[in-house]
Order: structure tokens, then C-alpha cells, then sequence
């Protein structure tokens, strides 16, 4: 399972991503909106942990985008 | 030997005392009453003073001219007869004891003339003090008007909403100049509280992410494949539940600035009583674990407010009379509606209580003797967050040991506009959603006021 995460905090994105790791996902890691963004439309991403307030671009932004194409993705 | 200025104030204070005894209601001391009286009385004092000063005046004048001469010929008239039967006319001494008797006749009649004048004076003087008064209590009424106006527009602002100003306006006078201080004190209490709130409310959202780091460090490291020696394990679960209180407390915290902040927002009218049960469902897990008799009478009482501050607000009072009571305790709600105001008052039984101490409960972090923080006696915000609530709904929160122990919070609301509103609400449904119900007559901790119920 892939799964993006888009979080600005770095210390809490790695350790969510080091907890999915040990479950054995594919986890990819967004430190801002615009790479959030930008990963979003390259990759393709089976869950989307996505925090609201980011810099870049709004995590809210990111969703209304990532809504339609994507029906699986989750919103932290 | 008394001092003499308690003795003046008692003098003072004597038409009221006086009125008391004898059942009389006098009229409030106002100013304008005071300025009216102090118009009236000054009036009556320089009237008299004049009249004193007159009658002076008009007695020299008086002597004067009647001691110069005889200046009266209208009083004079005939001499009297026996006058001219003592002295015929001619005779040597007739002249003299006539002049004598003119003078005596004028004198009087002067002092006739002048007490007529006294008496009609002090007349119009009454009635010019009685025009006075009237004169003065419209006067101090258009005096004090300004100071009406400025009293109703600052009862209009309230610790909620200090955005309002009293904008005096008219010439730079003395009202102005005390309009425009309260405006400047007002906007300084203002940028305050707003400080305040925003500061709690800030701090609290700050908060959360390093607690989230710190849960999520925690939680990830002890999911790690493989098993963790049994102190990690014991380590992981005291964090946890510190984190889970330092949660907690964040939450009261925004809900607190929510409340004191946000309460205007999405007003609706809802019924408390139905709060109440919500919320007393929610809370069944809890009332089973300690076996408490709960009890629901639901009187029909519909409010408007913000519907989760006010869910919550019935929420913290169940759970912090479910937190203090005993095993095997009782606990009951009781929602009703007056004339203009709807009540809720949550009573639970439990150990004695000192009364002093559970007035100051509503403060933050106030905590009877032997609560801490750290206990599992929740945060010591519940019953803050309840008074803040209350008092963003305009509202008022009473709380009271009971004689026989436990608290008894009686919640005052104002009542919602009729029409408004869910419609059909049950007038006296009693209903015992959680725990095992009993009677509370049948408790012993049971009020000897309310027992009878149900």
C-alpha cells in the first residue's frame, strides 16, 4: 500500500511515517503543499495523511484537487 | 460621649428609619431627588431671608416717618368722641392729645399694613418654594440626563461583548469628558480580554503538535515488531495517559476560550432536558462502573444558545457529579421552565462539602482539598467551563453543598422566545436512561426538599 503523507512538522511526519514503515507500507513523505501537490499528480497514492494548515500550498487545496481522483484517500 | 459625625449620619438617616418602623416605602435617595430637595430648600432659605430683610427694611422705614410726622392723613378719620366730649374744640389741649391719638391710629395701621405684607408674602414664598421644586426636579432630570443615557448604554455592554461604546456627543462638557474616559477604559479592557482569549486559544492549538509528536513517537515505538521489555511497556502506558490528560486539558481550554469567545455563533433553540438525557446516555458507562442511581425529570425547558457549548455545558455538570459521588451513590436532574427563565439543576450525593470553598469551584483549576491535577479527578476546568458557558448565554451558575453532602448545581438560563424551536416536548416525562434507577426517596443521601418526586 502507498501512502503520502503531507505534513510541515518534519519530527512528526517522520514518525508517522517510520510507524507505516513498520507495517509494511510504502510510505512517501511531503514537508510542504507544493511538494504535496506535485507528488499527488506523479505518483499514484492508495491513503493520503494530509495535514490542513501547510505552507505552499493549503492542505485544503490539495484536497478539493486530490478529491476527484483519488476516492480512497484519507485527510488526517 | 458619641462622635459627631456618626450621630449627624444617623440624623440623617432618621426619615428612613422612621419610614421602616412605621412600613413605609420611601423613595430611592437619588440624585435627582437630592438636587430637587437641595433646589427646593435653598430657595426657601433666601426667600426667607429676604422676607426677614423686607420686614426689617419696611419696620425702620415704618418708625421713621411716624415718629417724623404724621404721614398716614387716610388713617386719621374723626376723633373719636371721646376725644371732643373731653376736649371741646378750642380748648388749649386738644391739639396735643389729638396729634397723640393720630399718631397712636397711624402707628397702628402701619403695623397692620406691614403684617398683612409679611402674611401675603410668606404665602406667594410657599407657593413660589412649592413652583420651585417642581421647577428644580425637571431641571435635575435634564441635568442628569446624559448620565441616564451613558448608565443604560454601559449596562448594555457586557464582559461578552465590550465592543459597544457610549459615543457621547454634544458640547466638550463634564458628561463628555467622563463618556469619552469610560470609551478609553472600555477599548483598553477590550484589547485585553481579547489578548487573553486569543492567547489561550492560540496556546492550545500550539500546544497540540509537539503533544502529537510526542504521541505519535511513543505510539510508533511501541508498535515496533517484536517484544519490548515490560518497562518500556509500563513507560509507554504512563505517557500515554499523559498525554491523554494534557489532551484533555487542551481541549477545556479551547472549549473555555470557545465559550468566552464564540458562544454568538449558530444560536439555536433547543430543549435542555433533552441535552440532559443525550448526555446522560453518553455517560452510562460511567454511571454503571460506580453503580450510581441516576434520575432524569424533565420539566419542559427551551433555550437559545450555541447547542454544543450548551451540551457540553450539561455534560460536565452530569460527569463531575458522577466523578464526586460515591459507589452506589445517586444522582439526579431536574430541568424546568419559569415565567421568563429555565433552570437545570444537576444534584448529586457524595462526602460533605465546605460551602465556602464550593462557591470559588467555578474558578479554573479550583479543586476542593485533596484534588490535584494530576488525579483522576479530571482537569479542574469542567465546572469553569460550565460558569463560562452559563455566563456567554447570559445566564447564571449557583452552587451549593448539600446539607447532607454532595453538590447541587442549579444552571439559570433565559427562557426561549415562545414559537422558537423544537414543538412538542413532553410537560413531566420522567425517564432513567442510565444505571440501575431507584426512587431517590429510597436513598439515603436523599434531599429532604425533593425526595418526593417521581
Amino acid at each position: 500500500m502507498k501512502v503520502l503523507i503531507a505534513e510541515d512538522v518534519k519530527r512528526l511526519a517522520d514518525d508517522i511515517a517510520e510507524g507505516l514503515r513498520d507495517q509494511g507500507m510504502a510510505v512517501d513523505i511531503a514537508y510542504d503543499g507544493s511538494d504535496a501537490a506535485f507528488k499527488l499528480d506523479v505518483y499514484h497514492y492508495d491513503v493520503l495523511v494530509l495535514d490542513r494548515d501547510l505552507p505552499g500550498v493549503h492542505g485544503d487545496t490539495i484536497w478539493t484537487r486530490s478529491a476527484g481522483r483519488s476516492p480512497a484517500a484519507a485527510s488526517r | 460621649m458619641d462622635n459627631p459625625v456618626p450621630a449627624a449620619l444617623r440624623l440623617l438617616r432618621a426619615p428612613r428609619r422612621l419610614g421602616q418602623r412605621w412600613g413605609l416605602r420611601l423613595p430611592r435617595r437619588t440624585v435627582r431627588l437630592r438636587l430637587t430637595a437641595l433646589y427646593g430648600l435653598l430657595f426657601l432659605a433666601s426667600g426667607a431671608l429676604l422676607l426677614v430683610i423686607l420686614n426689617v427694611a419696611a419696620h425702620g422705614w415704618s418708625n421713621e416717618n411716624t415718629q417724623s410726622g404724621p404721614v398716614c392723613p387716610a388713617a386719621w378719620g374723626r376723633p373719636p368722641r371721646w376725644l371732643t366730649a373731653k376736649h371741646p374744640l378750642g380748648s388749649p389741649a386738644f391739639p396735643k392729645e389729638l396729634q397723640e391719638w393720630q399718631t397712636a391710629r397711624c402707628a397702628a395701621a402701619r403695623a397692620a399694613q406691614l403684617n398683612w405684607l409679611m402674611e401675603e408674602s410668606a404665602f406667594a414664598l410657599a407657593g413660589m418654594a412649592l413652583l420651585s421644586v417642581g421647577a428644580g426636579w425637571v431641571m435635575a432630570g435634564r441635568a442628569l440626563r446624559p448620565l441616564r443615557e451613558m448608565t443604560a448604554a454601559a449596562q448594555a455592554i457586557s464582559a461578552d461583548d465590550l465592543s459597544g461604546r457610549l459615543a457621547v456627543t454634544g458640547p466638550s462638557d463634564e458628561m463628555k469628558d467622563l463618556g469619552d474616559t469610560i470609551d478609553s477604559l472600555l477599548a483598553r479592557l477590550q484589547a485585553a480580554f481579547d489578548a487573553q482569549r486569543r492567547f489561550v486559544a492560540n496556546a492550545s492549538h500550539e500546544l497540540r503538535t509537539p503533544l502529537a509528536m510526542m504521541r505519535t513517537s511513543v505510539e510508533v515505538a511501541a508498535a515496533k515488531p517484536g517484544q519490548a521489555p515490560p518497562q518500556v511497556t509500563e513507560l509507554v502506558s504512563k505517557v500515554t495517559e499523559g498525554l491523554d490528560q494534557a489532551d484533555r486539558l487542551l481541549e477545556n481550554f479551547l472549549t473555555l476560550a470557545r465559550a468566552q469567545y464564540g458562544a454568538k455563533e449558530s444560536q439555536e433553540t433547543i430543549s435542555l432536558g433533552a441535552v440532559a438525557a443525550r448526555m446522560l446516555g453518553e455517560h452510562s458507562g460511567e454511571i454503571a462502573a460506580k453503580a450510581i442511581r441516576a434520575q432524569q425529570e424533565d420539566g419542559g425547558a427551551q433555550v437559545t444558545g450555541n447547542a454544543t457549548l450548551l451540551a457540553r455545558m450539561a455534560g460536565n455538570l452530569i460527569s463531575n457529579a458522577i466523578r464526586h459521588n460515591d459507589r452506589g451513590g445517586w444522582l439526579r436532574i431536574q430541568t424546568r421552565a419559569s415565567q421568563a427563565t429555565v433552570h437545570l439543576t444537576v444534584e448529586n450525593g457524595g462526602g460533605m462539602l465546605d460551602p465556602a470553598s464550593v462557591k470559588e469551584l467555578a474558578q479554573p483549576f479550583r479543586r476542593l482539598a485533596g484534588d490535584r491535577t494530576g488525579s483522576a479527578h479530571g482537569t479542574g476546568l469542567g465546572l469553569s467551563i460550565v460558569a463560562a458557558i452559563v455566563g456567554a448565554h447570559n445566564g447564571s451558575l449557583q452552587l451549593h453543598a448539600r446539607p447532607q453532602g454532595g453538590l447541587r448545581a442549579v444552571v439559570e438560563l433565559p427562557r426561549a422566545p415562545a414559537g422558537s424551536g423544537p414543538a412538542a416536548e413532553p410537560a413531566a416525562a420522567v425517564t432513567a436512561p442510565a444505571g440501575p434507577a431507584a426512587p431517590p426517596a429510597a436513598s439515603p443521601g436523599s434531599p429532604a426538599r425533593t425526595g418526593a418526586r417521581a
